[in-house]
């Protein structure tokens, strides 16, 4: 299926869940990282039992590097 | 399964490299970051990938430290600072603003005491100071402003305890900050307590090795923080939810304030966190011992693990341990004088939670600008001597206090 992940469009397999998604895109510090999903940030402990949909849109928000967020 | 903190000591999922195997987190002594193409670099500035761009905001080693303090404390997560009392500086004005005030224990290290007397309320906040064990007096200094309460667990050198439990319950949605330094992640369970922020001096009990200072602002994921009363905490909240604090911590301490530590003192810490589980358990038995013996020959003695501590009961509740500080009262400033000067394996000197025994006179060194209200206020005494205890064999520490004593 279809989602975009920070704007950009990619494919993945179906019924992944965020915790996976962080994991597939192998995030370096998933536990540094805020999501957004269609909009609404995401409760982390959402994190494991959230599956991502087709064209959903996800954002990652990092705080590590110096941005503000 | 639940791994027990000993384990959680030397184990972490994912703490070994993937790419090279090293079970140590290498110091990567290095300011900045290199990022070829400019996009990523980019990308790393604006929090849309993950990354390092200047060690005074983040760094791995460093990263890996407050990551290791995180998984030890069951907590959401954790910034690492200079030192404890930068750790304490940057948690204040994250929460409060000028014109909101902060409830304070009386009942503080000195250098704490320093910093809410003297450099807080330069930031327009106003600091109102209590018996922590006073649950009337706290609740009718709270009111609507009122963005935070702030406690050590164990207080230094008096050792008051505060009850944690009931202190959560009156304080209602208004963040609890312990500084648990004299207990560590080991002594005391911040999250099964709700408390919301808890501080370490890890030069202390972590680094124990009188070689690296530092601190540690964990923030244990009790706490609402789209209650809290500042409102750029409240702001953050809308943009991040419950990352709010750690990243106004992270805005406000390290990328604005520059109070980072550095990664060789990170590495130093990490070290000295392998055997903390193993230390406190012996440095608790080895204090208990000291204690009694003080006890025994009717020298006053205030420790929290004896029953003639005034909270040895919710001691005995709140904490695993005692903790390695004690105090005993020779009377006068003399006869305390007498007895640091005899001492060998013992150090004079200010530092505590280290692998070595150490004593100090609080009243000629820590606390001497310190008024009379402000020393009582303390437990501070004429003939007072504050010991932190180490890894020392605990027959050699009473031979070499018997000798002092005579």
């Amino acid at each position: 299926m279809i989602i975009h992940i920070n704007g950009e469009k990619e494919t993945i397999e179906a019924s992944l869940t965020v915790t996976q998604l962080l994991a597939h895109k192998q995030v370096k510090m998933p536990d540094m990282v805020s999501v957004e999903l269609n909009g609404d940030i995401l409760e982390r402990q959402f994190f494991d039992t959230t599956i991502i949909n087709d064209g959903d849109a996800v954002e990652f928000l990092y705080f590590m590097g110096g941005g503000q967020v | 399964m639940t791994l027990s903190l000993a384990t959680k000591c030397v184990y972490m999922p994912d703490a070994v490299d993937s790419v090279t195997g090293a079970v140590n987190t290498p110091i990567y002594q290095t300011a900045g970051f290199a990022y070829p193409n400019p996009a990523d670099l980019e990308n790393v500035f604006k929090g849309r990938d993950s990354g390092h761009v200047y060690s005074r905001i983040s760094n791995p080693t460093i990263a890996d430290l407050e990551r290791r303090i995180a998984y030890l404390d069951n907590a959401l997560g954790a910034v690492a600072f200079s030192s404890g009392l930068a750790a304490i500086f940057t948690t204040i004005m994250v929460l409060a603003r000028s014109g909101q005030n902060i409830v304070v224990s009386n009942a503080l290290f000195s250098g704490s005491r320093d910093l809410f007397d003297e450099t807080i309320p330069q930031l327009g906040i106003d600091v109102r100071w209590v018996d922590i064990t006073d649950h009337n007096h706290i609740k009718a200094l709270i009111d609507d402003q009122t963005a935070a309460v702030f406690s050590e667990i164990i207080s230094n050198p008096k050792l008051v305890i505060p009850d944690v439990k009931a202190l959560v319950d009156g304080i209602g949605s208004i963040p609890l900050v312990i500084d648990a330094t004299l207990t560590g992640s080991t002594g005391f369970d911040a999250v099964a307590h709700n408390v919301a922020v808890v501080i370490y001096s890890s030069t202390k009990l972590f680094a124990s090795n009188t070689g690296a200072i530092g601190g540690i602002v964990v923030d244990t994921g009790c706490f609402n923080w789209g209650q809290a009363r500042h409102p750029d905490v409240r702001s953050a909240y809308d943009r991040i939810r419950g990352f709010a604090f750690i990243e106004r911590l992270r805005r406000h301490g390290l990328n604005n304030g520059g109070f980072n530590t550095s990664p060789m003192n990170a590495f130093l810490t990490l070290v000295g966190l392998e055997t903390l589980a193993l230390r406190y358990e012996r440095i608790c038995q080895t204090a208990q011992t000291v204690a009694a013996f003080f006890d025994k020959l009717g020298i006053p003695v205030r420790y929290p693990g004896l029953a003639t501590h005034p909270q040895h009961a919710l001691a005995n509740e709140l904490l695993t341990g005692f903790g390695p500080l004690m105090t005993i009262d020779l009377g006068t400033k003399e006869r305390a004088f007498a007895f640091i000067s005899k001492l060998k394996i013992v150090k004079n000197m200010t530092n505590l939670g280290d692998n070595r025994t150490m004593v100090i006179h609080p009243k000629s060194t820590l606390y001497w600008r310190h008024d009379t209200e402000r020393l009582q206020q303390a437990g501070v005494t004429d003939g007072l001597i504050r010991m932190t205890i180490g890894l020392e064999s605990p027959d050699d520490l009473i031979h070499e206090f018997k000798e002092a004593l005579q």
